[in-house]
């Protein structure tokens, strides 16, 4: 007997007999050792699909303690009767066509035991003459290697369904730049019918050549330094024209040793993000100015506002300085005159000249006092011109210099050195700095004391902390700050909105006509500026000014 | 004697004004009180210098002045205005109130004198 298909035998000589008993019987020792020592299950059947010989293996599967328990059964004894059948068939099949079944995948499910695959050939047995006498067949259990398919197949399934379905664009090339994958998105937005139409191509198949060059040169990059390119935006083209804004990532390709084979990219459409985005600035510029320009309004308003209420105020007070001046000035005329005439007549007693004296100085003071009435009435005619605050105030404590020196005030100057110049009226504004600094050294008479005078500038930023600090300010306005400190009793307890108000003092009579403040304060308002006073925590008055650089 | 008018609707002022200028400054003052003939008054006396008041009952020194300087006869007589309501700080540039110059009362008698000889005409000073 002897396996399918048949060799050409001739008639062997007495010689060769001998020699062909031996090699019979080393062919014979062979088949054992393979049989026995086959992992793969091994039978040998007859005519009738009844076993002629299994082999170890298979005696162990069909549960044998010895494989010669099987001669003479068949499938049926072994199998379900189903699955037994259809083995019988296979080789019924065979046997009349001689012909083999290579490589046939079962699944085999033997009672109570766990699925498994199996692998199985099997060919016609020939005897001497060449007929078929049976079959034989062996067969090889592949559950490992199927399951091992079988998950390589559901990874690569669902890969491949998410490289599909995913709307961003995800292309993969070789180290020659050539597309390798393309998923359908960015096949669409190539507008490709298939990946296939791509793979093999580079980009300078699909995209005007700049774009291409710059997509080539972030590939090269990739590939030769293994670093990724992260979101990195750019316009594309698409073939018909058409630009899209794309955030494109790529990442190095490595196979199983580690080495670089291509560049994987995933590209996502940000067009519409981009045109919201654009829109958004383009609405926030537009709100932007039209906050700018309700502020300037606001300002203007604000100032005009100012200018009504200071006009009619100014016409009530205009006429009624002017009444009071001419009232009270006639008397004082007369008054004066007389003293005048008596001064240069001699008297007897020596008290008459003192007395005179006292007179000259009360009209002096009642006269000083309704000529600041007339100042403050005075139509507010501004001079505006770009001036340094630090100049003016230096100026302004020359003025006051005499003042100091007789109440022993110190004075200490703390001026930044790059304040912007301002536009303002210069008189009117130093009328201001003297009328502090003037009223600090009258708070400090009593013993002296310290007079500190700073400036500084910033600017109104955008939002938080420093825009609600910007007492109204406009956005981006350059403030500038001067500050004066004295060491003297400070402002009671209540009265700092106050003391800017007419006729509010806190200096004994005859000390000030309770118009200082309100002049200097009516002056910092007409020039868009604000004024506070307040007591500091160490002792003393704090007047704050601030100025804009950036008003007209 | 150079002869001073003044017109001041304040009697106390002008009769003060005449007892100072007489004695210290030895000019002959003649008082109207009554702005509103001021004119005639001028007229009548033809003074070397006028003093003014500007708010007078009825009239306005300012009228009175221009009409003065109008008058050919009495063009050339110096008008100083006497004001209550202008404060020096406020003075309108060259310290002049319609052309005029001004002084403002209370006044000294010092800057009085030294006004008056000031715009006194130099030929009859």
């Amino acid at each position: 007997m002897r396996m399918s298909p048949p060799s050409p035998a001739g008639e062997p000589s007495p010689a060769a007999h001998c020699t062909e008993g031996a090699e019979r019987e080393n062919e014979r020792l062979f088949l054992h050792a393979m049989l026995d020592s086959s992992p793969d299950l091994i039978y040998f059947k007859d005519s009738k699909s009844r076993f002629l010989r299994i082999n170890r293996a298979l005696a162990t599967y069909f549960g044998l303690n010895d494989p010669a328990e099987a001669l003479g059964k068949t499938d049926f004894d072994f199998h379900p009767p189903e699955k037994a059948r259809g083995m019988f068939q296979d080789e019924c099949r065979i046997m009349e066509t001689k012909t083999p079944m290579v490589d046939k995948i079962e699944r085999e499910t033997p009672v109570g035991g766990k699925l498994f695959w199996m692998l199985t050939s099997k060919a016609p047995l020939c005897d001497e003459q060449g007929r078929v006498v049976g079959t034989f067949g062996i067969s090889r259990d592949i559950t490992l290697l199927k399951d091992t398919e079988d998950a390589l197949w559901l990874e690569r399934n669902l890969l491949r369904s998410v490289i599909d379905n995913v709307p961003d664009f995800i292309f993969a090339k070789d180290t020659a730049a050539r597309y390798i994958l393309s998923n359908l998105a960015h096949t669409h937005f190539l507008l490709r019918n298939s990946p296939e139409e791509l793979l093999g191509k580079s980009a300078l198949d699909v995209f005007p050549p700049e774009i291409a060059a710059s997509y080539h040169r972030d590939d090269l990059a990739v590939l030769e330094s293994h670093a990724p390119i992260l979101n990195k935006v750019e316009l594309s083209q698409r073939p018909n024209g058409g630009e899209s804004w794309l955030s494109i990532t790529k990442v190095p390709l490595f196979n199983y040793r580690g080495a670089v084979t291509g560049v994987v990219s995933v590209a996502r459409d940000i067009t519409l993000q981009k045109q919201a985005q654009e829109a958004l600035e383009q609405t926030n510029l537009e709100l932007r100015g039209s906050r700018e320009d309700l502020m300037r309004t606001l300002g203007e308003l604000r100032a005009l506002q100012l200018e009504l209420v200071e006009a009619e105020k100014m016409k009530l007070v205009g006429r009624l300085a002017a009444g009071v001046a001419h009232e009270v000035k006639n008397p004082l005329a007369i008054i004066e005159m007389g003293l005048e005439y008596l001064t240069r007549q001699s008297f007897d007693d020596p008290n008459i000249t003192v007395i005179l004296q006292e007179i000259g100085h009360a009209v002096t003071r009642a006269d000083s006092v309704v000529r600041e009435l007339l100042d403050f009435s005075a139509p507010k005619k501004m001079n505006m011109a770009p001036a340094d605050v630090n100049r003016l105030l230096h100026h302004a404590l020359v003025l006051v210099r005499g003042e100091f020196n007789a109440f022993k005030i110190a004075v200490h100057e703390e001026l930044a050195p790059d304040l912007p110049l301002v536009r303002l009226d210069a008189m009117k504004i130093e009328q201001v700095f003297v009328n502090v600094f003037s009223n600090a050294a009258q708070a400090m008479e009593q013993g002296g004391g310290h007079l500190t005078v700073k400036t500084s500038t910033r600017q109104v930023m955008g939002v938080g902390d420093n825009f609600s600090h910007s007492d109204g300010f406009p956005l981006g306005a350059r403030l500038v700050t001067i500050q004066v400190l004295d060491t003297g009793p400070g402002v009671p307890e209540g009265m700092s909105a106050k003391v800017f108000e007419p006729f509010f003092t806190t200096k004994p009579t005859g000390k000030g006509s309770g118009l200082g403040l309100t002049v200097t304060k009516t002056i910092i308002d007409l020039h868009g500026g604000t004024i506070e006073i307040a007591n500091r925590p160490e002792g003393g008055a704090c007047v704050t000014i601030v100025l804009n650089a950036n008003a007209d | 004697m150079k002869k001073i008018l003044i017109v001041d609707d304040e009697a106390g002022f002008t009769r003060l004004m005449k007892l100072t200028l007489q004695k210290t400054g030895g000019y002959e003052v003649i008082e109207e009180n009554d702005g509103t003939r001021a004119w005639e008054t001028a007229r009548r006396v033809h003074p070397d210098l006028i003093l003014m008041d500007i708010v007078m009952p009825n009239v306005d020194g300012g009228d009175v002045a221009a009409r003065i300087r109008k008058d050919p006869s009495l063009a050339g007589i110096p008008i100083v205005f006497l004001t209550a309501i202008v404060s020096k700080k406020e003075a309108v540039p060259g310290g002049l109130i319609g052309g005029f110059p001004f002084l403002s009362k209370p006044i000294s008698l010092d800057d009085l004198i030294q006004c008056i000889q000031e715009n006194l005409p130099r030929t009859s000073r």
